[in-house]
């Protein structure tokens, strides 16, 4: 019966990156990157110890992306 | 003294707020260029049928195979620039209510906390912002250049169809 969940039910958001295809990570490390380094960057303006842990959605696969699996993305190469 | 105010917050989240309604408002403008590119389908389906390749040799008949062409290749192009204005659009939205919580430090006095929620909150709206003004722009592009290249192809047809008339009296016999 999974053939009629998987053609039936709304895809479910997947936070864990290991979870997401590779295909779907590549396309998202430039995002991650860029949006890792506003932030630093923004961070050093305003002098603020961490910089602020953002969320990135992808429309494309509907998954919503924390900080965490985010930063994960980025860094790999 | 805290250089991040009130206002500052304020500025950056309507910035925030009103380029992500930009976003879904160029979204639908996507409609106008693909309503004419399905016009543009069915006029060169029109065109298609009335004229005699093999006759390409005769002026009329080679111009408008030639405009035919262009326009095509106008409608294509157009095509692409339409898929590109909604391709591998993401997200940026503020921090989570855990991560800006998270955040806060230890023993911090309720001014400190605020003065600390609206720094971080002041960043993510002016990060957010600017993600979102440099995809809106490359969509907004990718949506104006689709929309050209339709009215283009629409154009050449035209011009194509105002030559038929010549096509079609060369073919008749006396």
């Amino acid at each position: 019966m999974t053939w009629l969940d998987t053609l039936f039910m709304r895809r479910r958001i997947r936070p864990q990156a290991d979870r997401l295809t590779e295909e779907t990570r590549r396309r998202l490390r430039h995002a991650c990157r860029e949006l890792s380094e506003s932030e630093r960057l923004v961070a050093q303006t305003l002098s603020l110890d961490d910089p602020p842990r953002m969320v990135l959605v992808d429309e494309e696969t509907g998954v919503i992306l924390p900080v965490g699996v985010r930063r994960q993305i980025g860094a790999e190469a | 003294m805290d250089p991040v105010t009130d206002l500052h917050l304020e500025h950056f989240r309507q910035l925030y707020l009103s380029e992500r309604a930009r976003r879904e408002t160029i979204r639908s403008s996507v409609s106008t260029p693909v309503a004419a590119l399905s016009f543009s389908v069915f006029a060169f389906s029109s065109l298609a049928v009335q004229v005699d390749m093999a006759r390409w040799q005769e002026p009329a008949t080679l111009s408008i195979l030639l405009l035919g062409g262009l326009a095509a290749a106008a409608l294509f192009a157009s095509a692409y620039q339409i898929l590109m204005a909604e391709w591998l659009f993401v997200y940026h939205e503020p921090p989570r209510l855990a991560d800006l919580i998270s955040d806060t430090p230890a023993n911090a006095t309720a001014e400190e906390v605020a003065g600390h929620a609206r720094r971080v909150l002041t960043a993510s709206y002016a990060v957010a912002y600017e993600q979102y003004l440099q995809g809106n722009a490359l969509s907004a592009r990718s949506r104006t250049w689709g929309l050209r290249l339709i009215l283009l192809s629409l154009l050449l047809q035209v011009i194509a169809f105002m030559l038929l008339p010549l096509h079609l009296a060369g073919g008749q016999t006396p």
